[in-house]
């Protein structure tokens, strides 16, 4: 846990979670290219729903590209994230954010696929910010809704 | 609050991090850290019921209320923070997904505000008065795939 005493601790815990921020962002408008500079070299994922874990995506090539493929069926995205907390140890942190994400299915604009997840992420510096090293999502609630998007529009 | 000096921007990034870690201990299960985080004499109020007088009555209370739960997901976003000197008042919105282990297919949405008091006791923040206001709240239910297929990232 990282008690915030100093500028540097702000400045730090801003940057990192800028990064994350901007993973979710640009997942959410499918820029690939700018989804790519958000990770080291490196970085690996997995995600676990009902304590099954998938296996571990190695690359930061290899994650742009299977976020491509997972998100391919989606015409809308929004992953509503908050950051909890970024803990920092010199180099490296860990994070911890929240996330509800809607998403859309492509075939079927009255269709949405919401999760209640959270993302336990490794960061480390890289000049004045922060890469992504390590995420694990963690889904624990999902649900397809269906609602006439008309009707929503009145 | 206005941000105007480097004091202002720590003490207010220390308080959002005392009120997100309530979330994540409380949905980690770990009540020792969650009672780390109220001031000995704090009060908490929910759902608008009586007071709870101190911090462990408090915890008591939730470990009670959490005894039950498969999963919780507390999703809280800091709204507002005022601080006047060693004393903050702050306010969150919250949307809680919370599902039991009796029912993994049903999940109780719960949306509200939490209204906040803190303190400064020596050198950090606490929380010396917490009340959560529940503005709506329903029970949905769907089956949970294992292993989840389909959209992520």
């Amino acid at each position: 846990m990282t008690t915030v005493r100093t500028f540097e601790d702000v400045r730090d815990h801003i940057n990192a979670s800028d990064t994350l921020y901007r993973y979710c962002s640009t997942v959410d408008q499918k820029d690939f290219v700018g989804l790519r500079t958000v990770f080291d070299d490196d970085a690996r994922m997995r995600f676990t729903a009902a304590g099954t874990w998938s296996e571990w995506v190695e690359g930061a090539d290899a994650i742009v590209a299977w976020v491509d493929k997972m998100t391919a069926d989606r015409s809308f995205q929004h992953h509503l994230v908050s950051v909890y907390h970024v803990d920092v140890e010199g180099d490296q942190a860990s994070a911890l954010a929240y996330l509800t994400s809607h998403q859309v299915a492509a075939d079927d604009p009255n269709q949405v696929l919401q999760m209640s997840s959270r993302y336990r992420n490794r960061l480390r510096r890289d000049g004045d910010g922060w890469v992504i090293t390590e995420i694990q999502l963690e889904i624990g609630w999902i649900e397809v809704r269906t609602f006439d998007q008309s009707l929503a529009l009145g | 609050m206005t941000v105007r000096t480097v004091a202002d921007a720590i003490d207010r990034l220390a308080v959002t991090e005392i009120l997100h870690r309530y979330c994540s201990q409380i949905d980690a299960g770990n009540f020792t850290a969650v009672r780390e985080l109220f001031t000995d004499d704090a009060r908490g109020r929910y759902w608008g019921g009586e007071w709870l007088e101190g911090g462990d009555a408090i915890v008591q209370w939730l470990v009670s209320t959490c005894a039950s739960a498969l999963f919780m997901h507390h999703m809280d976003k800091v709204y507002s923070i005022e601080i006047d000197g060693d004393r903050a008042t702050a306010r969150c919105h919250i949307t809680a997904h919370l599902t039991g282990r009796d029912a993994p297919g049903t999940v109780m949405l719960s949306v509200g505000n939490y209204v906040d008091e803190l303190r400064r006791e020596d050198g950090g923040w606490k929380i010396s008065s917490r009340a959560f206001e529940q503005g709506w709240s329903e029970l949905r239910q769907a089956d949970q795939p294992e292993p989840v297929q389909g959209a992520a990232g």
